[in-house]
């Protein structure tokens, strides 16, 4: 595809880029309801916290043991009671000091994508950085858990036309790069929007006083209701183990989606093959 | 979103009083069976109910498809929920339903149109949002329909009604020909009901 007139190389792609490059330049895609299901939900959670840092920033809650090896277990057990597969970015430091954690992930079956390798801002990096940054994750995904990898959300959801050269070239089918316009191919990889970061301090900041998992969840529920279509949701887990540690949200928002079924089609982004035309 | 205070206090005040005199009344059975007959019919996964006052239509539809209820008084949401009723609850106006297109496969509204600034802007709303309606619409043009109608709300605070400016619009046969005509809306099945006194009617959203 030839890189249209609005797009310098290195630019970091906005809203407005990804709306145009839907009008002009990319293929707009439809996802085919089957049936009666009128929604298509995915949830998906962002892993980067290692050594005292949570998404290469300093944090004090910051404690990897505890969220890889006690919270994650525990949101686990939740997706498979209600037996929901969701999609986990994980950034490649991660994937070097915990792959244990991850195995458990992989087999039970959840799409698993790269999330940067130390969590750098893709945009600023060149060509090449870039594309040594996605082949190093994609070799440890390979080593670690046996999976290959499909999937990429850029970290900070920053990345330039030249990340989608990239990951085409590298063989990534998925990505989950902005917001709010609808599911586009460029350059051959598919690029599947938000629909809403559902963090709490993302919450918070949009003047919800109170940070309780169920007021998370009641958000979330009212956005599902309210919308038709496809419908992203983006976790980061140290948030979700910092404020709501015994998965209450998750819990609530998959109870009421159990009550849904017949209308709502939860899955991961590799499930999309089938429905994506 | 926006709520049409003086309706919403004023469904607050009765919903106790307004669910005791409707339960079992007469053309609430028959709303019921023909809300039964339709479903069915289309089978529909989910339903959208509008303006579902103390939830005598939830406690049928929940057990058949995933509803979610809206009603512009909060209390009456309160009040259904109360009853044990497993839907999901919103609270808002039909004239702006925070709905996305083609998020339902059925609408059912019963007993609200008449409460409608603008019956065919609501009707065109209501067909964005599914493809399939069942709308009840009462027809109060003809004396004995006049009697009913004070028959029916002389349990209630009438004077209220007025006082509290909530819209009320009776639909004769002429007028509901028109709405429907304007809202451009197929007509599947009409059927008249309560001795001619209330009117039932299955549409569809053109396909175009």
């Amino acid at each position: 595809m030839r890189i249209p007139f609005f797009l310098f190389k290195r630019r970091t792609l906005r809203f407005w880029d990804y709306w145009l490059l839907s009008k002009f330049s990319g293929k707009v895609l439809n996802i085919p309801r089957c049936g009666r299901i009128k929604k298509t939900v995915v949830l998906s959670f962002d892993v980067e916290t290692w050594d005292g840092k949570c998404g290469g920033q300093e944090e004090l809650s910051a404690n990897p043991e505890e969220e890889y090896f006690q919270y994650l277990p525990r949101l686990l057990a939740i997706l498979d009671k209600y037996s929901v597969k969701a999609q986990f970015f994980v950034c490649g430091k991660v994937l070097e000091l915990y792959s244990e954690a991850f195995e458990e992930v992989a087999r039970r079956g959840h799409g698993i994508g790269g999330h940067g390798y130390y969590h750098e801002n893709m945009s600023m990096l060149s060509c090449d950085s870039q594309k040594t940054v996605v082949s190093m994750v994609k070799r440890l995904m390979h080593k670690k858990l046996g999976v290959e990898m499909r999937s990429w959300r850029c970290p900070g959801l920053k990345a330039n036309i030249e990340t989608f050269k990239v990951l085409e070239r590298l063989g990534v089918r998925y990505s989950s790069n902005c917001y709010r316009v609808k599911p586009l191919s460029i350059n051959g990889v598919l690029e599947i929007p938000l629909s809403a970061r559902m963090d709490y301090h993302v919450l918070k900041s949009q003047g919800q006083k109170n940070t309780d998992g169920n007021l998370w969840a009641e958000y979330v529920k009212k956005k599902i209701i309210t919308s038709s279509g496809l419908l992203v949701f983006g976790m980061h887990t140290w948030v979700q183990k910092k404020y709501d540690p015994e998965c209450n949200g998750v819990e609530s928002l998959l109870d009421f989606l159990s009550s849904a079924w017949s209308s709502v089609w939860i899955g991961r982004f590799d499930d999309f093959e089938e429905i994506v035309v | 979103m926006t709520l049409r205070r003086s309706s919403s206090k004023y469904w607050s005040q009765i919903a106790k009083r307004y669910y005791r005199a409707r339960r079992d009344s007469l053309d609430t059975n028959i709303l019921l069976n023909l809300l039964n007959e339709n479903i069915g019919a289309y089978n529909p996964h989910s339903v959208l109910e509008i303006g579902s006052g103390p939830g005598i239509f939830t406690e049928n539809l929940y057990r058949k498809a995933w509803t979610v209820s809206t009603d512009i008084s909060r209390r009456m949401l309160k009040f259904t929920k109360r009853r044990g009723i497993k839907a999901e609850f919103i609270q808002a106006d039909m004239e702006h339903l925070p709905f996305k297109h083609d998020s339902f496969d059925m609408i059912v509204a019963y007993r609200v149109l008449e409460y409608s600034g603008n019956g065919t802007q609501t009707l065109r709303q209501f067909s964005k949002i599914a493809p399939i309606m069942l709308v009840q619409i009462p027809r109060h043009d003809s004396f004995r329909g006049f009697m009913l109608l004070l028959y029916r709300w002389a349990r209630f605070p009438v004077l209220l009604l007025f006082k509290k400016n909530v819209r009320f619009k009776s639909y004769s046969f002429k007028s509901v020909a028109k709405l429907l005509k304007r809202s451009r809306l197929s007509q599947v099945r009409l059927i008249t009901y309560n001795n001619g006194l209330d009117i039932h009617v299955v549409l569809r959203r053109n396909q175009h």
